[in-house]
């Protein structure tokens, strides 16, 4: 045979070889090819090719298993069983960037489905060799890296933890500086999965001097960095007030709320989270994002938007209500009420509901002139609907209870409460009752108006028990007005009367003449 | 008389006069008696009318007093009773002045009620202009938007689906030439051809044909002359895996830094310690940043500096704490 011969035959394995391998890759992109991959045993197959002289091969030996990995966990933990994971980690410090790629890539896939697997990753050293691949020139192997880096971060803190450790962070932090978007993005969201589990995670992530490279990302045009920098900024300010000072000395009000304008409803949300995590911790915080005009873009936000998109803008309402009053007080100037009313009208699922009642609650809790605010958006009886509707979840019930009790404690307003007399069971009747037996004392024309609305009828025909608060508050509602109306007004009255008519006897002169 | 002293004795005459002595005596009592009465009475006349012109004059002074003391009395209640009046008066209106100043110092200094008023004023101006940025930042965003979905329309390919990228690469296997191929150097040929999807040739193509400016036909350069390096030496280059670079984060003046920390350490265990330092004998270690050694020189050495002579450069002491990463890859700073 001749040489040609020879290098034909051989010539002729290797393109067999790097079909096949590259079909793998084709096929394990369609989710219905997966299953009967799995079955033919690609893994024992794509296994030695991982070790082929030919890169391509490798390469595309790699694409095809992280591809298999990304799809379900049980191909993740057949990639780990195979002994695959060492190998790739100790191409990741040799081979070229392509490879270093492919090999990251599948890290990626096997780490994302579970912490067991992400710890076996971990387990086989990937995390020294992910870290010296964020030192890599090639943007593509950077964000590789970051992306498994990211993934491996995201399940619980001790494996953020062991991120952290392999020095990742000072990396990810220059990452980001870097001009490609996809590697910002990939960073940012990257660091947002080490901060999110602990305060010294965060507080680490801070040292490094992610802050600063963060807020000058907050006005990029794309939304997905954007997302990214936002959801990172809430991951950072929800441990501690002095890491959401941190985050505001960055100057990102307020330039952060032209983000709630944003096309994208995730951008929205992350930054409706964000402000939220700002918000909740102190009044000093609150009264920035007030004095940014903060309240008025969420109120704004909360109306343009629907579903879970504007549940972190309701709390964050509720969480600047409940400082003080003032604050209070600003929520309604701001015209959060009427929107918050609108939102419980309109939405259907409960944990919104939920959040919007509580939130209605911090805001009327604090004097009457905020329960008034409250009691004139007509909310009293939604809420009242949201506390006995059987549909309501325990939730809901147990938060609408909650703030009705709140607002009724401060409400004089009585044309609110008159219709909550007729609906209200007893547990809320008896707060009802209690504002009326303090207002109806002092003002005539409140007492004229009882009469004639016919809550004086209904205050009669409560029972209650005796020695009960509802009685006593009953006691000195009727010692407001004369006997005789009392007595009219009182069950059973007309039926008294007309006994008394049958039981009367004409007197006999009258007879007579 | 007469009568006595014819008749008598002389017993009887001094009986006699005895008698006419006491009779004497009698009226002289009976006199000075009747004058002492009469001297009496005429005093206690004199003083009556006496007590009586001090008494009447008493009254009338007294009366005058009274008179005095009830007119001023009586002047005394009728202002009181205007002063009231006035009092009361102006007391309604005063306590009105009152309540009102009471109410707006409570409210300012207490309740800070204007405080909050205006803050809140100008809280409802602040909100109006965010909301007015708002919106013109959302026209402004959709008026981009609109722009570049007109870019995008204009530069639309005739293939309406985007086909997946041919893996492909044109010329994957090397031609077959008399030369012993390679496994290692299959990727790097001399036709390396780029790996476009398929969808977007079209794209090129149109976009060389709307091109308006006619281009001169490019000469075909011929081979550059060299000297070269071999091919396999440059291929061996392309396909090296990149050593790290030692780019770590680290501040501008962290060497300051590290010697205001050094200096920090030997205070306190100066301080802490103190006999031990005073006995410990420390030689000179040379820091990073120092090139200058003066140590004892070899008489043989052709320079007079010792830092030109490589294998005498002792090593140096890091003054910038060690950074793990050096360790892993196996780097340090006083490599060369």
């Amino acid at each position: 045979m001749s040489q040609r011969q020879v290098l034909l035959v051989f010539e002729q394995y290797q393109k067999a070889r790097t079909e096949f391998v590259q079909t793998v890759a084709e096929l394990s992109t369609r989710p219905q090819n997966i299953e009967t991959l799995q079955a033919t045993g690609v893994m024992q197959l794509l296994r030695p090719l991982l070790l082929d002289v030919v890169p391509t091969v490798q390469q595309t030996a790699a694409l095809a298993l992280g591809r298999l990995a990304n799809y379900n966990d049980d191909l993740a933990e057949a990639v780990v069983k195979s002994d695959i994971l060492p190998q790739l980690v100790y191409s990741l410090a040799e081979q070229n960037r392509f490879y270093k790629k492919a090999a990251a890539f599948v890290l990626r896939a096997v780490a994302k489905h579970s912490p067991q697997l992400a710890q076996t990753v971990v387990d086989c050293g990937a995390l020294d060799a992910l870290v010296i691949c964020l030192e890599e020139f090639d943007p593509g192997v950077k964000e590789a890296a970051a992306w498994a880096l990211g993934y491996i971060a995201r399940h619980n803190d001790e494996l953020a933890q062991a991120v952290v450790d392999a020095g990742a962070v000072p990396l990810l932090v220059l990452c980001i500086q870097e001009p490609e978007l996809s590697l910002k993005r990939i960073a940012a969201s990257a660091l947002s999965d080490i901060c999110k589990h602990s305060p010294e995670l965060a507080q680490t992530v801070v040292d490094a001097g992610a802050i600063a490279h963060l807020a000058q990302m907050i006005l990029n045009p794309d939304s997905k960095l954007k997302r990214q920098v936002l959801s990172a900024f809430a991951q950072i300010s929800k441990h501690s007030v002095e890491l959401a000072e941190l985050v505001v000395e960055a100057e990102i009000f307020p330039a952060v709320l032209t983000c709630l304008k944003d096309s994208h409803e995730v951008v929205i949300k992350n930054t409706a989270t964000l402000i939220r995590e700002i918000a909740k911790h102190t009044p000093e915080l609150c009264q920035l994002i007030m004095n940014a005009g903060g309240v008025a873009a969420v109120v704004d936000y909360i109306g343009d938007t629907k579903g879970n998109v504007r549940l972190p803008g309701i709390m964050m309402l509720g969480y600047v209500a409940a400082h003080s009053e003032t604050l209070a007080m600003a929520v309604i100037v701001s015209k959060g009420v009427s929107q918050l009313a609108i939102i419980l009208s309109d939405e259907q699922e409960d944990h919104i509901k939920a959040a919007t009642v509580w939130a209605l609650g911090q805001i009327g809790r604090h004097t009457p002139e905020h329960a008034k605010a409250i009691a004139v958006s007509n909310v009293l009886p939604k809420l009242l609907q949201s506390y006995i509707s059987p549909d309501s979840s325990e939730d809901l019930q147990t938060k609408s209870k909650k703030a009705l009790k709140n607002i009724l404690q401060k409400c004089v307003y009585l044309p609110a409460l008159e219709p909550l007399l007729q609906e209200a069971p007893p547990n809320i009747l008896k707060h009802v009752v209690a504002q009326y037996s303090k207002v109806l004392p002092n003002d005539p024309s409140a007492r004229r108006m009882f009469v004639t609305s016919g809550g004086l009828k209904k205050i009669q025909e409560i029972r209650s028990e005796p020695g009960s608060a509802l009685q006593e508050h009953i006691h000195e509602i009727n010692k407001c007005f004369p006997e005789e109306i009392v007595r009219y007004y009182s069950p059973g009255y007309s039926e008294a009367l007309l006994q008394r008519v049958e039981g009367f006897k004409p007197s006999t002169e009258m007879q007579t003449s | 008389m007469s009568h006595y002293l014819s008749s008598l004795d002389d017993y009887d005459i001094i009986q006699q006069i005895y008698e006419f002595g006491l009779d004497a005596e009698k009226r002289r009592f009976i006199e000075f008696f009747m004058a002492t009465k009469l001297q009496r009475w005429w005093r206690e006349v004199r003083s009556r009318k006496r007590r009586q012109n001090t008494v009447e004059a008493a009254r009338t002074v007294g009366r005058f007093l009274a008179t005095l003391k009830a007119k001023k009395a009586m002047m005394r209640k009728i202002k009181s009773t205007v002063h009231q009046d006035q009092r009361r008066y102006f007391d309604s209106k005063i306590v009105k002045f009152q309540a009102l100043w009471r109410g707006y110092a409570s409210r300012k200094n207490v309740f800070s009620y204007y405080q909050r008023k205006s803050d809140l004023k100008n809280l409802e101006i602040i909100n109006e202009k965010t909301l007015r940025n708002l919106d013109q930042y959302k026209i402004l965003l959709k008026l981009q938007e609109a722009e570049t979905a007109m870019e995008k329309s204009k530069i639309k390919p005739e293939c309406t689906k985007v086909q997946k990228p041919n893996y492909e690469p044109v010329n994957y296997i090397t031609c077959t030439s008399t030369k012993i191929v390679d496994a290692k150097n299959l990727n790097h040929t001399k036709k390396r051809c780029k790996i476009i999807p398929t969808c977007m040739i079209n794209v090129f193509e149109e976009k060389e044909k709307k091109a308006s400016v006619q281009l001169k036909p490019v000469k075909p350069r011929g081979r550059p002359k060299g000297p070269f390096r071999s091919e396999q030496a440059v291929d061996a280059q392309k396909s090296r895996p990149s050593s790290p670079t030692l780019r770590v984060a680290t501040p501008f003046d962290l060497q300051e830094e590290s010697k205001r920390f050094e200096k920090k350490m030997k205070r306190i265990t100066r301080i802490q310690d103190p006999m031990n330092f005073t006995t410990e004998k420390t030689s000179y270690e040379r820091t990073l940043w120092g090139l200058t050694s003066y140590n004892p020189r070899d008489f043989t050495s052709s320079s007079l500096r010792e830092e030109y002579i490589d294998e005498m450069r002792p090593k140096f002491r890091s003054q910038v704490p060690n950074i793990e990463l050096f360790d892993r890859v196996g780097r340090s700073y006083d490599e060369r």
